[in-house]
């Protein structure tokens, strides 16, 4: 299997076999990115067109010497935030998503593979997870998703978000902090810290959306 | 620890990570925060857990499609400077930047001094004879054209040996410490002001511009 910069190097010297095997290499993080960022498939989707578009246009100015990942990442990243600007934060509440299943939540569950008591907790915890990410300041949940979803490095998610490695681990540490308090709130782990195996509280709200706002939530700009 | 980037990742949805074990392990590391690092890796292993929703089918063939519609662009047509050994150093943007805006300013100036007369010169030569269709005539008007332009190499070159005159004059007192400080110090300045510049411009991208935390 070709490397990452076997492949640019290849989609450098003219093969659009090489681009394509790169652009289904991480079309994935791409989308799942951006679409953690925007709440809208279709957005998404444009967006991460776009990014790829540029990276195609200027694979030339790829410094082989560093992680293809990272740079496709900052591209990411500041196609992102020039489409955020553009649209004067248009924001679509999390609930409408839902109902026409173009979201995140409607991807989180895999019912064939364990029992359904397991399948819908794993659900609901997973819904749980993604709402508290999404409840996080833009910037906390880019480097969250970077740091603890596709793996980066501190030095590499400094690279992508242009920000000092100390910046980028206080962010993921109150990140970090601000999570754990929403899956707390939702009732995730109180029984963990009394030693038992149980990890949600039965008397919790369903999907913890009593913790975080509910169906009426939206992902605007007066987030905290 | 983070898992590295594996792109190729099976898209199965939660996989085989034990979310409710991952889920306490995190919750309890954060609570007694004194192990930062099992915290993390229990985040990890249970984010990663979580399944990367993918692009609708077909995504890779509609980006090649829209990407052959555009050029492949170069840097400054060479995108091989890179490569070079010295391209990593601390302030070589900032110093290639400074060098590309001085041979810009010196070749506006030529420009502005000799561009227009010749370019004046050449376009009534060829006006004139324009509607001569004897070989003579393009003739003529070929040698006026590589005359003018003869005259304005000649002109640049006159001004050439002015502005090495001008260097010789600068580089001869720059010769002396105090001198040399100085003109250490404005070229520190400069690099430190297209730094600032350069830094202006990323923070256009950053999150505190897009939403007002």
């Amino acid at each position: 299997m070709p490397t990452d910069a076997e492949l640019v190097a290849s989609a450098l010297r003219g093969s659009d076999e090489a681009f394509r095997d790169l652009v289904l290499r991480f079309e994935r993080p791409v989308y799942a990115l951006i679409l953690r960022m925007v709440h809208d498939s279709q957005t998404a989707e444009d967006l991460a067109q776009e990014v790829f578009v540029k990276a195609y246009r200027h694979l030339a100015s790829y410094d082989l010497r560093r992680k293809f990942a990272s740079w496709l990442f900052k591209v990411a990243h500041n196609t992102t935030i020039d489409h955020l600007r553009r649209a004067q934060l248009d924001t679509v509440p999390l609930a409408a998503e839902q109902e026409d299943g173009g979201g995140l939540l409607a991807v989180l569950a895999d019912d064939s593979v364990e029992s359904p008591a397991a399948a819908a907790e794993r659900r609901d915890m997973a819904r749980a997870l993604e709402r508290a990410i999404a409840r996080l300041r833009p910037d906390y949940r880019e480097a969250v998703v970077l740091r603890y979803v596709e793996g980066l490095a501190y030095q590499e998610i400094c690279e992508v978000l242009a920000l000092p490695v100390g910046t980028v681990k206080t962010n993921l540490h109150r990140a970090r902090k601000e999570l754990a308090d929403t899956m707390r709130a939702a009732g995730w782990g109180s029984a963990a810290a009394a030693g038992t195996s149980v990890t949600r509280s039965p008397g919790a709200a369903a999907d913890g959306e009593g913790a975080v706002g509910g169906s009426a939530e939206t992902l605007s700009s007066d987030e905290p | 620890m983070p898992r590295p980037l594996t792109p190729t990742d099976a898209p199965d949805g939660c996989d085989a990570v034990d979310a409710p074990d991952a889920i306490s392990r995190w919750l309890v590391a954060e609570r007694s925060g004194v192990d930062d690092a099992a915290a993390e890796a229990a985040l990890s292993e249970l984010l990663a857990g979580l399944e990367r929703p993918a692009p609708p089918a077909g995504f890779a063939d509609r980006v090649l499609a829209r990407a052959r519609q555009t050029p492949r662009r170069g840097w400054l047509g060479w995108p091989g400077w890179r490569a070079l050994p010295w391209s990593a150093a601390p302030g070589f943007p900032a110093l290639t930047a400074a060098a590309a805006m001085v041979a810009a300013a010196v070749v506006g100036v030529l420009l502005v001094l000799f561009g227009r007369p010749v370019a004046s010169a050449v376009a009534a030569a060829l006006a004139t004879r324009l509607g001569e269709t004897s070989i003579a005539g393009l003739l003529q008007s070929g040698v006026d054209a590589a005359f003018a332009t003869g005259q304005w190499v000649a002109a640049a070159v006159a001004f050439g040996d002015k502005l090495l005159l001008l260097v010789r004059a600068v580089a001869e007192p720059l010769a002396t410490p105090p001198v040399a400080a100085l003109a250490a110090a404005c070229l520190l300045v400069s690099v430190l002001a297209m730094r600032c510049l350069y830094d202006l411009i990323q923070r256009d991208r950053r999150w505190v511009y897009v939403d007002p935390i």
